[in-house]
């Protein structure tokens, strides 16, 4: 939207003298993380995991390794789910109140997660399959395809699509709805539209449709105006119809709505009438909200030329490079943002609107790589610019999951990817309904679910290890060395490696050895690694990057 | 055209295969005044073989002197023949006799279909249609709003209108016929009552057509008197 702003009021030229600040670019007054700690945060952010210890061996063996290693994240199988939970975080996604349940089709309690996310997974695991295969960024609204795993194929009137290169996470497939709805990526899944249903006049779709596509939010408009009862339905369509304040936004909002009225359900509780494209009502607009299709001014005279008109629209591009900037940034994009945004929609189109050109633009800021701030900086730098940043819940397990073997799971239910029986929410992450921001720094009940979770996953992975059959998270340890022994200092080396991607300095080696010898005496060697491992895990160094 | 008598019709027929215990079937309480029964169940009638998966709910009511048909559901049920019904959304139609002449309202909104009728329910994928029918001895007047799916087919009608006063039971209005590539052709008849209109397609306009639907409507206000 800020960019849609701007060309709007003719956003003036570098050479502009009568340019304003935010017309062109100013460095960030940030000092770099090192190689190691961007190696790092460039490992977390596109694969959602920490970078090996080989990989941290190869940067600091040759410094020009960070492009290679760069390159080589994005075709990570790992990159695709990494694209997965950022979308399903961005866009709310995974959430856990949708209007159909688990067990109308046939499921068990115990699957009720798996089938949720499942549900969740579709329209995030379209736009990661397309970002990760580096495919035209367009294809998310115009594909003729969808993304699938078992549980979707059995609910949903969808069947396999052979022939086409398959996700990375062999669980999930291409696949094709088979109910006659045209094509359309995103616009077309279901998995969106039970996440965004029906409200009246099919109007919390477009509302969706225009903030996810177009990042433009009808619902942060500021709006004055004498309101009729909520209670009177028909007072209230005369308002949103007629009412100059009122129609600012519908005039936009309600023909994008009309276009979706296909997934428009008799009954928002029927399975059948959810699952299932409905032709015969995608023209029920017009009646229900007095609107022709259309988006942003645009008419749609087909429901299979929506995704098309999507794409063309500038600020389809525009907000794909929002997307990534904000997730990437870890921050919300403002005005000042501008030249930014405008530099890095350059790369993008150079790039064939391929996701790895906006990344790999991104990635290379000054911004991305602050791992401190000059003392030249301000306070609204200081705000701004994320020098560290939390691990996300998903990446959080998925770290703990690499590193120990270690998944914290409880009743079917992963705990750090639900709020139903588990700490999402609490960990840092969103929850559609409820927190749609992540948390951006640390605050008690995250410490509090980290405590536990470390202790949990180093008590995992050191029984394993030291019988012999663990994860290989302890490589040089065995029961009987102590502090005494070589062994122990290497092994603390490779642990801050592995967990920071750093030395460690004498301060804290010392505190840990006394930390192994105070936990061996009042248990074992068993406990005293447990201990050692799971202060680690617990340390700002391995939760924040 | 879809009737609803056609739902209504299998909605009793579901309940034919019912056992002692399954599905529940209630129905009204003493100081409800509707007739009727409402059902759920999850379960196999042991008698009959049937199988229920859902509920539903048939009722009629006095209002005045208007009778109002109601059903709603959300189910299959699958004989021991193995013939599947679904009913997935509602029914609303309304009896009202005026003074000079009779009316059917009737709005029929979701998937109702059976896997053996001969019936529109056999044939249909969805529904969403709203029927105003006005009926006296020398007139009768049907308005038409909505949209069925058909043997593959779908259409749309926007304030199609029959009225023998005015236009010798010629239609007005607007009809959609969707392609297979979610494309559109409309024919916008003319207030000239000759039946004919403007073919468009995706809003350009192509050719002048006459096309022929009184059968299928008088063949609907037959099945709405029926009821």
């Amino acid at each position: 939207m800020i960019l849609w702003l701007a060309c709007a009021t003719g956003g003036p030229t570098d050479s502009d003298p009568a340019a304003p600040s935010w017309a062109t670019a100013e460095p960030a007054p940030v000092v770099p993380l090192s190689d190691d700690l961007l190696l790092r945060r460039l490992s977390l952010d596109l694969r959602g995991q920490l970078p090996s210890v080989g990989e941290l061996e190869r940067l600091r063996a040759d410094p020009e390794e960070l492009d290679v290693l760069l390159a080589e994240f994005l075709l990570d199988p790992r990159h695709e789910e990494r694209m997965a939970d950022m979308f399903a975080q961005r866009w709310l996604t995974r959430t856990e109140t949708y209007p159909i349940k688990y067990f109308e089709f046939g499921y068990e309690d115990d699957e009720a997660h798996a089938w949720r996310r499942s549900v969740a997974g579709e329209p995030a695991r379209l736009v990661a399959y397309v970002a990760a295969r580096d495919k035209p960024w367009d294809e998310i609204v115009t594909a003729d395809y969808t993304i699938a795993n078992d549980l979707l194929l059995e609910s949903w009137p969808m069947a396999e699509l052979e022939g086409r290169e398959q996700p990375s996470n062999p669980e999930w497939r291409v696949a094709q709805y088979t109910d006659g709805r045209p094509r359309g990526g995103v616009l077309m899944s279901t998995g969106l539209w039970w996440r965004y249903y029906q409200a009246i006049g099919n109007r919390s779709r477009g509302e969706a449709a225009a903030r996810l596509l177009a990042c433009t939010n009808f619902l942060e408009r500021p709006i004055v105006f004498d309101s009729p009862s909520t209670l009177d339905q028909d007072a209230l369509e005369d308002a949103v119809r007629q009412d100059p304040a009122c129609q600012s936004c519908h005039s936009g909002l309600d023909p994008i709505s009309s276009a979706l009225f296909g997934f428009s359900a008799a009954d928002v509780n029927s399975p059948h009438e959810m699952s299932t494209y409905h032709p015969e009502r995608e023209r029920q607009g017009v009646t229900d909200n007095g609107s022709e299709p259309g988006w942003f001014g645009e008419p749609i005279y087909a429901v299979g030329e929506l995704g098309p008109v999507v794409a063309a629209d500038p600020r389809f591009a525009s907000c794909a490079v929002e997307s990534f900037t904000e997730e990437l940034l870890r921050r919300e994009t403002e005005l000042d943002d501008f030249p930014l945004l405008q530099d890095l929609e350059g790369s993008f189109e150079q790039g064939d609107r391929r996701a790895s050109a906006l990344i790999t633009a991104i990635v290379a800021t000054d911004e991305y790589r602050a791992g401190g701030l000059l003392p030249e900086a301000t306070a609204e730098h200081e705000k701004r610019i994320a020098t560290r940043r939390l691990m996300s819940p998903d990446q959080l397990a998925d770290s703990i999951e690499q590193l120990t073997g270690y998944r914290w799971t409880s009743f079917g239910y992963d705990q750090l990817t639900n709020d139903v029986y588990g700490y999402r929410t609490l960990t840092g992450g969103v929850n559609p309904t409820v927190v749609d921001t992540p948390q951006v720094g640390r605050d008690l009940t995250q410490g509090l679910v980290n405590r536990r979770l470390a202790q949990a996953a180093a008590t995992y992975a050191v029984e394993g290890d030291l019988a012999g059959a663990g994860p290989g998270l302890l490589v040089h340890v065995d029961e009987v060395k102590t502090p005494a022994d070589a062994a122990f200092d290497q092994e603390l080396d490779q642990l801050s490696d592995r967990l920071h991607a750093r030395a460690l300095d004498d301060l804290s080696r010392e505190v840990l050895t006394e930390l192994w010898w105070a936990t061996a005496e009042a248990g074992d060697p068993v406990d005293a690694w447990a201990a050692v491992v799971a202060v680690q895990l617990r340390d700002p160094a391995f939760w924040s990057y | 055209m879809p009737d609803p008598g056609a739902v209504f019709a299998m909605h009793d027929y579901a309940l034919r295969g019912r056992g002692s215990d399954c599905p529940f079937v209630l129905g009204p309480m003493d100081d409800e005044s509707w007739t009727g029964a409402r059902w759920a169940g999850f379960c196999t009638a042991e008698e009959t073989g049937w199988t229920y998966d859902g509920h539903g709910w048939r009722w009629e009511w006095m209002e005045g002197a208007s009778t109002l048909y109601h059903l709603l559901g959300i189910y299959e049920v699958t004989t021991a023949e193995g013939v599947e019904l679904l009913v997935s959304g509602m029914i609303d139609v309304e009896r009202e006799p005026l003074e000079d002449s009779t009316r059917w309202w009737a709005l029929i909104s979701g998937t109702f279909q059976s896997s053996t009728a001969d019936d529109w329910t056999g044939r249909t994928s969805g529904v969403f249609l709203e029927i105003d029918h006005e009926e006296a001895d020398a007139w009768d007047r049907t308005t038409l709003e909505g949209g069925l799916g058909y043997d593959d087919h779908h259409v749309d009608l926007i304030d199609v209108v029959l009225d023998s006063r005015e236009c010798d039971g010629n239609p007005t209005g607007r009809f959609g016929l969707r392609a297979p590539d979610s494309s559109w052709y409309d024919l916008q008849l003319d207030a000239t009552c000759d039946g004919c209109g403007a073919l468009s397609w995706s809003g350009r306009e192509l050719a002048r057509v006459c096309p022929d639907i009184a059968g299928p409507i008088d063949e609907l206000t037959s099945e709405l008197r029926r009821l």
